[in-house]
């Protein structure tokens, strides 16, 4: 409550595949307790594989998020998530991570930018 | 009833600490029931005033996503928990590769609340290999019946397309 102004931290990732269940591709950690906003942008690049398509997942506060970047046969796409908002206790970590295990061999790429309101 | 002593005696209870330095304006109830009208603040020697959200406007967003591959018609791709009588702010994404039809495909997703159509999501579709971007459906629904929240085919996709969905829904009143 003694916040009364917001700030934002970003992290990005670019990490070539294979992929394995759970592999981290990005965190941002130290957040005190809060009303946070979320904003995840990502994307896939090729060689294509469709189960890449919503095979990455957000985790914060013990809740695990869908996040769905795109592709689009050979084409690179780029998709913005819509936009998220969750309670965080304080001392956790909102982590960008993969779903499943994939042979894909093209590249994840996004951010995810997180901005506190209260 | 006895007369108050002085201003600060009369509102002496009107003002409850929620935290080091903190103070908050009581309407009636404890903070902790989120029936705080504005906090004071104090950092170092300034005092500042601040509004705070109704308890319902802290709520966790309802997140949903879905993907399919010849879905049929009607099918639902994405299906949230069920959302609570109250106002939401609502955004929908949709997106559809290795299509070859764009006509068929770039009105073909629907948003729905209770089983009933909130509108479609435009899906930009201009070329043989899909869509060009995501579609975005974005509204505040004030809703009066609860009940999920899911994204669905319309009509019958093209062959051999692939639909994906996601969907956040945040409450704020």
């Amino acid at each position: 409550m003694s916040t009364t102004t917001s700030d934002s931290r970003g992290v990005s990732w670019s990490v070539v595949g294979p992929f394995v269940a759970n592999q981290v591709l990005a965190t941002v950690s130290g957040l005190p307790l809060g009303y946070y906003e979320i904003n995840v942008s990502a994307a896939f690049m090729g060689p294509m594989d469709q189960t890449m398509v919503t095979n990455l997942k957000l985790t914060a506060s013990g809740n695990t998020l869908p996040i769905m970047s795109t592709s689009s046969n050979t084409n690179f796409v780029a998709f913005r998530n819509p936009t998220i908002y969750i309670n965080l206790e304080g001392g956790e970590d909102v982590v960008v991570s993969v779903n499943n295990l994939s042979a894909a061999l093209g590249t994840s790429a996004g951010s995810v930018i997180i901005t506190r309101h209260q | 009833m006895a007369e108050p002593e002085s201003l600060n005696t009369m509102f002496q209870n009107s003002f409850i600490k929620t935290g080091d330095g903190d103070y908050g304006l009581k309407i009636q109830g404890t903070a902790a029931s989120g029936n705080v009208l504005v906090a004071i603040s104090q950092t170092g020697s300034n005092n500042q005033v601040q509004s705070l959200i109704p308890t319902a406007a802290r709520t966790s967003s309802l997140t949903a996503s879905g993907q399919a591959t010849n879905p049929t018609a009607g099918q639902a791709l994405a299906t949230t928990a069920s959302l609570a009588i109250g106002v939401w702010d609502i955004e929908a994404t949709g997106f559809v590769t290795w299509t070859t039809v764009p006509g068929v495909d770039s009105l073909n997703l629907e948003l729905r609340q209770n089983a009933v159509s909130l509108g479609k999501i435009v899906v930009p579709v201009g070329g043989t290999t899909g869509a060009v971007a995501n579609g975005v459906f974005k509204m505040r629904l004030n809703v009066t019946v609860a009940g999920a929240l899911s994204v669905n085919v319309v009509g019958t996709p093209t062959t051999n397309s692939i639909y994906v969905t996601t969907v956040a829904a945040t409450r704020v009143m």
